[in-house]
C-alpha cells in the first residue's frame, strides 16, 4: 500500500521533472567529499508530514467570497 | 497551516527572500530551471537519438551551473531562516560531493570531446558525402582576400539569415549519423553518459526550485503594491489569544487591481480587544464594508500560509477553519428561497464552526421582512456568541452591533459635507443609520423639497 502511494507521488513528480533521480538510486549526492548533513525536508513545510497533507488539498471554498480566487 | 512554528517557519524565509540580491538570485536559479526543463520537453519530441542525446548533455551542463551559481550566491549572503541555511548546507555539500564533482568533470570533458569533432561535407548533385576535416584550405578567406582590392565602400549585404533552430531535418540527422561513425569513441562516450546519468537530477533541488516558487510568485505581486507607499508586515500569530488587530491593511486583490488601473487605496484599522469577538459593519452601499470583511478573511488565510499580510502592524489569529457566508443566486436545483437558502446554509457553518473558527457574514437575510431578518440575525448571534469564535458580519441591521460586549460597531463612512460620497473608510464607532439616510433619500429624490416639488408638480 504504501510503495504503491510512493510510487504514484514519484510518477506526479517525474510529469514535471522527468530526469529526477529515484529516492532509492545512488545519486550523485550521495557521496560527500566532507561531513554531509542532509537534513534539509522543504522550505514550505517544517514537517516533512505536513508537506504530504498539503499537497493534496483542493482550494479552500471561501476563495471567490474573499476575492482570493 | 495550522500550527504556529510551520507558519514562523515560512515567515523566517519570506524575510530572507525580501533581500534584492538573494531574489534575484533565485529567480536566476529559476530561469535555468526553466530553461533545462523545456530541453528535456524538446528531448521528447525530436527522434534522432544523437540529436537527443546532444540535447541531454546541454541540459545537464545548465543543470550543473545552476547548481554551482546557487551554492556560490547562497553562500555570499546572509541567511537567517533554518529553511535557507539548512538548504544552504544542502547544496554546499551536494555541489561538494564526489558524485556531483565526477558529473560535472564528465559533463565538461564530453562537451570539449565534442567541440573537437570536425568535418567536411563534400555535396555532389544528390549525393552528401562526409569526412574528417583535415585541415583543407579554407578557399571563402582566399576568396575574400583576393578581392579585398576591388571592395570600394561598405555594401549591402545579400547573404540570406539562415534560421537557427533547435530541430533537425532527416538529411541533417542522416550527416550526424555519419559524423558519429567518424568519431566512434566520442559517440560512444556520449551513450555511455546519457544511460548512466538518466537520473542526474537531484530530488531535493527539484523540490527547492517547485517551492520556491510560492515565495517568489507572492513576493513579486505584493512588491507592485508596495511600490505605490502600501505596506506589509509579518504578523504575529495567536493560537489562544483574539485580540487581534491590524493597522493600514487593504484588499489584497482590489488593491492590486486599483494599482493597475492607477486608482488609490484606501486603508482601514481594526483591533478586537478583551472579550470583543464579532465586528458588525454597518453604513451605506458601496462604502467599502464587504471590502472590509474580505480584507479581514484575507489576512487570516494570508497569515496562516506564513506570508506578509497587508498592513504597517498586525496581530492575527491561527483559526482551524475559515466560513464564509456570502450573497449567493437562488440554485433551481435544490428547489429552495433564498431566506430558506440562507437558513440552510448557515445552520451547516454553525454545526461545523468551533471556538478556534472564523465566519466572515455578508449581508444575511435580505430577502425577508425587517422583522423576520432581526428577528433570525438575533438567534444566530446567539449562538456565535456561545461559540466564542471570531466572526466580521456585515448587515443593514444597526441594531445587531450593540447586541453584546462581545460586538463591535464599525462604519462605513461618508464626507460630511457631501453625504452621497464614500470615503471607504470602516471606522470604530456606534452605528448611526441617520449619518447617511439625507443621502439615500437624495438619491432617490425623496427628500423634504424633492416631496414638495413633486406634489406641486
Amino acid at each position: 500500500m504504501l510503495n504503491a502511494k510512493r510510487s504514484s507521488e514519484m510518477a506526479e513528480k517525474r510529469s514535471y521533472y522527468p530526469h529526477l533521480a529515484s529516492p532509492d538510486a545512488v545519486r550523485p549526492g550521495d557521496a560527500p567529499r566532507g561531513v554531509c548533513l542532509m537534513t534539509f525536508q522543504s522550505i514550505l513545510f517544517e514537517k516533512t508530514e505536513d508537506g504530504l497533507k498539503k499537497e493534496t488539498l483542493e482550494a479552500p471554498i471561501f476563495f471567490g467570497d474573499l476575492n482570493l480566487d | 497551516m495550522n500550527h504556529i512554528g510551520a507558519i514562523k517557519y515560512r515567515q523566517e524565509i519570506a524575510q530572507d527572500l525580501e533581500n534584492g540580491t538573494l531574489l534575484k538570485n533565485i529567480k536566476s536559479f529559476s530561469q535555468k530551471m526553466i530553461i533545462m526543463r523545456r530541453y528535456h520537453t524538446m528531448i521528447e519530441k525530436l527522434y534522432n537519438k544523437y540529436h537527443k542525446e546532444g540535447w541531454f548533455l546541454e541540459a545537464v551542463i545548465i543543470y550543473c551551473d545552476t547548481v554551482k551559481s546557487l551554492a556560490y550566491d547562497l553562500s555570499q549572503v546572509e541567511l537567517k531562516s533554518r529553511g535557507l541555511l539548512a538548504f544552504r548546507e544542502y547544496i554546499t555539500n551536494y555541489a561538494d560531493s564526489d558524485g556531483f564533482m565526477a558529473l560535472l568533470t564528465e559533463t565538461e570533458k564530453l562537451k570539449a570531446d565534442l567541440s573537437t569533432v570536425k568535418y567536411c561535407m563534400l555535396i555532389n548533385g544528390n549525393k552528401v558525402k562526409v569526412c574528417k576535416y583535415e585541415s583543407e584550405i579554407d578557399y571563402s578567406t582566399e576568396v575574400e582576400k583576393t578581392f579585398e582590392k576591388f571592395k570600394q565602400s561598405a555594401v549591402k549585404d545579400y547573404l540570406s539569415k539562415l534560421p537557427i533552430g533547435s530541430g533537425m531535418n532527416h538529411v541533417e540527422a542522416a550527416i550526424l549519423d555519419l559524423v558519429a561513425k567518424l568519431y566512434p569513441d566520442i559517440f560512444l562516450n556520449l551513450d555511455d553518459y546519457c544511460t548512466k546519468n538518466a537520473d542526474y537530477l537531484d530530488e531535493t533541488i527539484a523540490l527547492f526550485d517547485r517551492e520556491i516558487q510560492f515565495y517568489v510568485a507572492y513576493l513579486e505581486y505584493v512588491a507592485k503594491i508596495k511600490r505605490v507607499g502600501l505596506k506589509f508586515c509579518y504578523p504575529q500569530i495567536s493560537s489562544e489569544g483574539k485580540e487581534v488587530y491590524d493597522y493600514e491593511g487593504f484588499d489584497l486583490a482590489l488593491a492590486y487591481k486599483l494599482i493597475t488601473e492607477k486608482s488609490s487605496v484606501v486603508c482601514n484599522d481594526f483591533y478586537l480587544k478583551d472579550k470583543e469577538r464579532i465586528f458588525v459593519v454597518t453604513g451605506p452601499n458601496q462604502g467599502g464594508k464587504t471590502t472590509f470583511a474580505r480584507t479581514f478573511g484575507q489576512l487570516h488565510y494570508l497569515a496562516s500560509l506564513g506570508c506578509p499580510v497587508p498592513g504597517r502592524e498586525a496581530q492575527l489569529f491561527l483559526f482551524d477553519r475559515l466560513f464564509t457566508h456570502f450573497e449567493r443566486e437562488e440554485n433551481i436545483q435544490n428547489l429552495r428561497g433564498k431566506l430558506q437558502d440562507d437558513l440552510v446554509r448557515i445552520h451547516q457553518i454553525i454545526n461545523q464552526a468551533t471556538l478556534k473558527s472564523i465566519i466572515i457574514m455578508n449581508e444575511i437575510f435580505t430577502s425577508t421582512t425587517i422583522k423576520d431578518a432581526v428577528f433570525l440575525s438575533k438567534k444566530v448571534m446567539e449562538k456565535i456568541i456561545q461559540l466564542d469564535l471570531l466572526c466580521v458580519w456585515v448587515t443593514f441591521i444597526d441594531e445587531m452591533a450593540y447586541f453584546s460586549e462581545n460586538t463591535v460597531s464599525m462604519v462605513g463612512t461618508v464626507v460630511p459635507e457631501n453625504p452621497a460620497l464614500r470615503t471607504y473608510r470602516i471606522v470604530r464607532r456606534p452605528a448611526d443609520g441617520l449619518a447617511y439616510a439625507i443621502a439615500i433619500a437624495e438619491k432617490y429624490r425623496l427628500t423634504y423639497e424633492h416631496l414638495k416639488e413633486r406634489i406641486k408638480a
